[in-house]
């Protein structure tokens, strides 16, 4: 049996997020072509989505096409700078997240090792600073919450 | 003409030339940088330009864009590497010229093409546009719709190796642009109960995550480039006779080829560096020089690609049809300051529109002096190494995005696009048409309802109207000559190949 991953998953893919997008077009109105509601349009573009998809897996079966190497490591690490970023900008304040953000980032190539690591928060937080407090004025407290004394 | 100087005026306040400086630099920048690309710097950009004035933000906008042309070409030839894919090309040629002590000549030489395909394709985006905007103000709502049908289906189709991966993506991308209050009825459609979403998803986070938190994962663990040692001098730049000889008419026709390339959806500047390396190629009296160092093979795509750079803007500012991802996110930046696109854009707003065009002028002037005598700051930068840089450009985003709207659901948009834009990209589905599609969703479904409400009902208003019945029949002949090449379609060779990546730009 030949298989081809890619486009398998691929096509997946797309008719899984038009049937979502399908589904709750029912719940609007749908009205006539004349007087469209607001599910008409959505109903017209996510139904073509799913013939999309199926024809994508369709036309696929002809080849196989296994599944790409993934950058595991920069995926995880830069995900997690951002999640790290995102739970602690209100709470601990922008530079402290700053901080974080960078220092997991940097992570994701391994040849920074633990001193450029910390270089490249340190100099990028000022950076930071620099350019958004400093320069534009962002109304960002620089530190929040249990960090507010600094 | 008269316009064109107001345009000048316009352009030459100290504030819009200073950003004009800062955009065409940092473009420069970016495209000097491998994995960075002018599309992700724009949205990294589009927060900043809150703060301005709209003509000042597009000037900066416009200027990171055609500037990453000019830089991509240094990274070419000096490491083998492409700063952006439509400088891949240039490799072919520019490295090997670098190798036999040539890079100076070879920087100077792509300079030189870059500036006058800018400038020659500037020159007719300032013809075509008023042609072109006189056939969009006679359009109606069904040509719009069959305008935007066939430009996303030709972005769709056109640089990526499976068609239906490309529609894929404009489906998923005009699902997106449902999300948010639907203007016409006030319903809420797709929001899940969350207030952040009641204004929809906004571009910056969509373009920042498929383009920028992708493009980032995806780079950090390339190798990097062997760079070829050496300084460069203002003397060892100048080309002799015989190469100034052998670089005219290849710039000529790589200009041609930029302009004819640039308007059309899906083409773009990547597509018209490789077809006129092609072509030279192809007229080339003995084409064995070619890949060996040939002038005629660095000098033809940088004329393309800046032409094709400068003309792509035609449809986006007369139709406010973009053919491009990065012209999406350019008409996007229109739209945060509240300003429709479209042919009404260029009648209400002579004034961003002729200062637009000026500043490209001043802009292209500006990156020859950036490109030449301040060349050995761009060959040092290029020393700088991608794991040092990407966590400021990760900063850059959240920072960016956050500061928008003070939000912390953005950061967690722009983490599901990016995670979403780099499994797609793995599938070797193209980012681009998702985001065109995603910012032409919301006029097509205006568009859409408004001729079905004039036609009564009746969809044969689509093909009774002649222009629209023309643009749908040449959709539908592109359908066709995709179903019968698909037939014979080849595996796809790689999954991270150009396929994917071609579009991006």
């Amino acid at each position: 049996m030949r298989m081809n991953v890619r486009d398998t998953v691929g096509g997946s893919v797309v008719i899984l997020v038009s049937a979502f997008f399908l589904w709750f077009s029912f719940g609007y109105e749908i009205g006539t072509s004349r007087r469209m509601g607001p599910g008409y349009f959505p109903l017209v573009v996510s139904s073509l989505g799913v013939l999309i998809g199926i024809a994508l897996i369709a036309s696929g079966l002809r080849f196989e096409a296994p599944l790409p190497r993934v950058a595991w490591r920069p995926a995880l690490t830069v995900s997690a700078g951002l999640i790290a970023f995102g739970l602690t900008v209100t709470s601990l304040g922008l530079l402290p997240a700053t901080v974080l953000l960078i220092a997991i980032s940097a992570v994701g190539n391994p040849e920074n090792r633990l001193g450029a690591v910390l270089g490249l928060a340190v100099a990028g937080t000022v950076l930071a600073w620099l350019i958004f407090i400093v320069g534009l004025s962002v109304p960002v407290p620089s530190f929040a919450g249990v960090l507010s004394w600094i | 003409m008269d316009l064109i100087l107001q345009g000048f005026i316009h352009a030459a306040t100290l504030e819009n030339l200073s950003y004009c400086l800062l955009g065409v630099t940092l473009g420069t920048f970016v495209g000097v940088l491998p994995g960075i690309g002018p599309l992700a710097s724009i949205s990294m950009l589009l927060p900043v330009t809150f703060y301005l004035d709209p003509t000042t933000a597009l000037i900066m906008l416009a200027g990171v864009y055609y500037g990453a042309e000019y830089g991509g070409s240094i990274t070419s030839i000096l490491i083998n590497l492409p700063g952006g894919t439509a400088s891949a090309v240039t490799c072919l040629d520019g490295y090997p010229l670098a190798r036999q002590g040539k890079a100076g000549v070879a920087l100077f030489v792509t300079t030189i093409a870059s500036f006058v395909g800018g400038s020659i394709g500037i020159i007719i985006l300032t013809l075509l546009t008023p042609l072109v905007l006189a056939v969009g103000l006679a359009f109606g709502p069904a040509e719009y719709v069959s305008v935007m049908v066939l430009g996303l289906l030709a972005a769709a189709s056109i640089s990526s190796d499976s068609p239906l991966k490309g529609i894929g993506m404009v489906v998923m991308g005009l699902l997106l642009g449902f999300v948010g209050t639907d203007i016409n009825s006030g319903v809420m459609r797709y929001t899940l109960n969350l207030s952040d979403l009641f204004d929809g998803v906004s571009i910056v986070t969509l373009a920042m995550g498929v383009f920028g938190v992708t493009e980032i994962i995806d780079s950090v663990l390339t190798p990097k480039g062997q760079m070829i040692a050496g300084k460069i001098r203002l003397s060892s730049m100048i080309p002799n006779r015989n190469e100034v000889r052998r670089s005219v008419f290849p710039t000529l026709r790589g200009t041609m080829i930029g302009c004819l390339a640039g308007p059309l959806p899906g083409v773009g500047p990547a597509l018209a560096s490789f077809v006129s390396y092609a072509l030279e190629k192809r007229v080339a009296r003995d084409p064995s020089r070619f890949g060996k160092g040939a002038v005629e093979g660095i000098a033809s795509p940088e004329a393309a690609n800046n032409a094709a750079v400068q003309t792509a803007f035609i449809p986006t500012l007369a139709l406010g049809v973009p053919g491009s991802a990065t012209m999406a996110v350019m008409m996007g930046a229109l739209m945060i300051h509240g300003i429709a696109p479209g042919p009404n854009f260029i009648v209400k707003h002579p004034d961003i529109f002729w200062g637009l065009v000026a500043s490209f002028w001043i802009g292209n002037v500006m990156l020859l002096v950036l490109n030449i005598p301040m060349i050995g700051v761009w060959v040092r930068l290029l020393q700088i190494p991608y794991r040092f840089l990407y966590p400021m450009i990760v900063m850059f985003m959240a920072i960016g995005a956050y500061s928008m709207n003070l939000s912390v659901f953005d950061i967690w948009l722009i983490l599901a696009f990016g995670l979403f834009g780099y499994g797609m990209r793995l599938l070797g589905f193209p980012p681009a048409p998702l985001l065109i599609a995603f910012i032409l969703g919301p006029m097509m479904e205006e568009n859409f309802r408004r001729a079905l409400l004039l036609g009564g009902g009746d969809f044969s208003i689509f093909i009774l109207s002649p222009i629209s019945g023309c643009l749908l029949a040449l959709a539908l002949a592109l359908v066709v000559w995709f179903v019968l090449n698909g037939l014979r379609r080849r595996p796809p060779q790689e999954p991270d190949g150009e396929g994917a990546l071609s579009s991006a730009e």
